[in-house]
């Protein structure tokens, strides 16, 4: 996959009355000023998926579905129903694609807003039905059974907690504290002021720090 | 995740995020075919564009295959008649664009005697 997505090509786009006049030297083009995938922005390989071309559609999976699964790992503490939440968000993406407008936001600040927000809605179903402890989450080979153990435990119980906060809450204190985000980024996701941000994630954190009051031995954050 | 100490609550939310950000799946090669799968399939795409060699990009350029075909044929008839005339050819032309007669304007033996280019 990596040697086709790193295969050039070039985006299309221009006015309808030269239609017929670019596909004509549409050729020419392709073969003169060809780009690397590799070299596009998000919203040009967007587009180039959207023109037909599958390499590119491959070049942005690789790009953000790593950070896509990784986001919804961190917020659901299960690993089957993060993947079912990245491949939605990505199907989502190829749904807009045709309708992408330029300069309308960052392919990956989309992504993030709709991860997050596929995973308040997976975190408020899944309160209402299967409790957590029933998912059971693939060992990771470079960790020893009891680490293994400890790690699902904290991802866990941050997931359950992230679940009995308020949503904007939960989405705040998940993008700055767990995806590292800066409020001006967490207000264009959220779509908010940089203010409501800073209240969100302090308000946010006060409410898990109750929430997980009593857990610390059980989490391995006591002090003995 | 190793064991750590902490102060108070707060210090202790600032740890579990901490250790929970840390976690970084790799999505494997099963969950990048679902998602390729969902974008070859996706509503409102035209047609997957295959990667085309450069040679069937020039015929593009000129046509395909029909317009190929047609300055193949033009050659091969522009070679015929340059090489073996049919007859009444070039009754054809004389008629059109009057007889031809060729007349040289210096002497090629002389000429070339006096510049040294051909012995004798």
């Amino acid at each position: 996959m990596a040697t086709a997505a790193k295969a050039g090509m070039t985006v299309g786009g221009g006015h309808k009355p030269f239609a017929r006049c670019r596909a004509a030297i549409e050729p020419i083009r392709l073969v003169l000023m060809t780009v690397p995938l590799t070299d596009m922005t998000d919203a040009d390989l967007l587009r180039a998926y959207a023109d037909g071309t599958m390499a590119a559609a491959e070049e942005l999976a690789q790009r953000l579905l790593p950070g896509a699964l990784a986001q919804a790992t961190r917020m659901l503490a299960d690993r089957a129903a993060a993947e079912d939440v990245a491949q939605d968000a990505m199907m989502r993406l190829w749904r807009q694609a045709p309708a992408w407008r330029e300069g309308e936001a960052q392919v990956s600040t989309w992504l993030y807003r709709v991860v997050s927000n596929l995973c308040i809605d997976f975190i408020r179903k899944r309160k209402r039905n299967v409790p957590l402890d029933a998912v059971a989450d693939p060992p990771d080979p470079g960790e020893s059974a009891a680490d293994q153990m400890q790690t699902n435990a904290r991802m866990t119980a941050l997931s359950e907690a992230l679940g009995q906060l308020p949503e904007r809450q939960a989405q705040a204190v998940a993008l700055r504290h767990l995806e590292g985000l800066s409020n001006p980024e967490i207000a264009e996701i959220m779509d908010i002021s940089v203010r409501s941000v800073e209240s969100l994630t302090a308000r946010g954190k006060r409410a898990l720090a109750a929430v997980l009051a009593g857990r610390k031995a059980e989490l391995g954050y006591d002090d003995a | 995740m190793t064991m750590r100490k902490t102060d108070n609550d707060d210090a202790m939310i600032d740890a579990l995020l901490s250790d929970v950000a840390q976690e970084k799946p790799v999505p494997d090669t099963a969950l990048m075919a679902r998602v390729m799968a969902d974008a070859a399939r996706a509503p409102g795409l035209p047609a997957p564009r295959p990667k085309r060699s450069v040679l069937a990009q020039l015929s593009d350029m000129i046509g395909g295959w029909p317009a190929a075909s047609g300055l193949a044929l033009a050659g091969v008839v522009g070679l015929w008649v340059g090489v073996a005339p049919p007859a009444g050819i070039e009754d054809v032309a004389a008629g059109l664009i009057g007889t031809t007669e060729t007349v040289s304007l210096w002497d090629d033996e002389s000429f070339f005697a006096e510049e040294g280019l051909i012995d004798g």
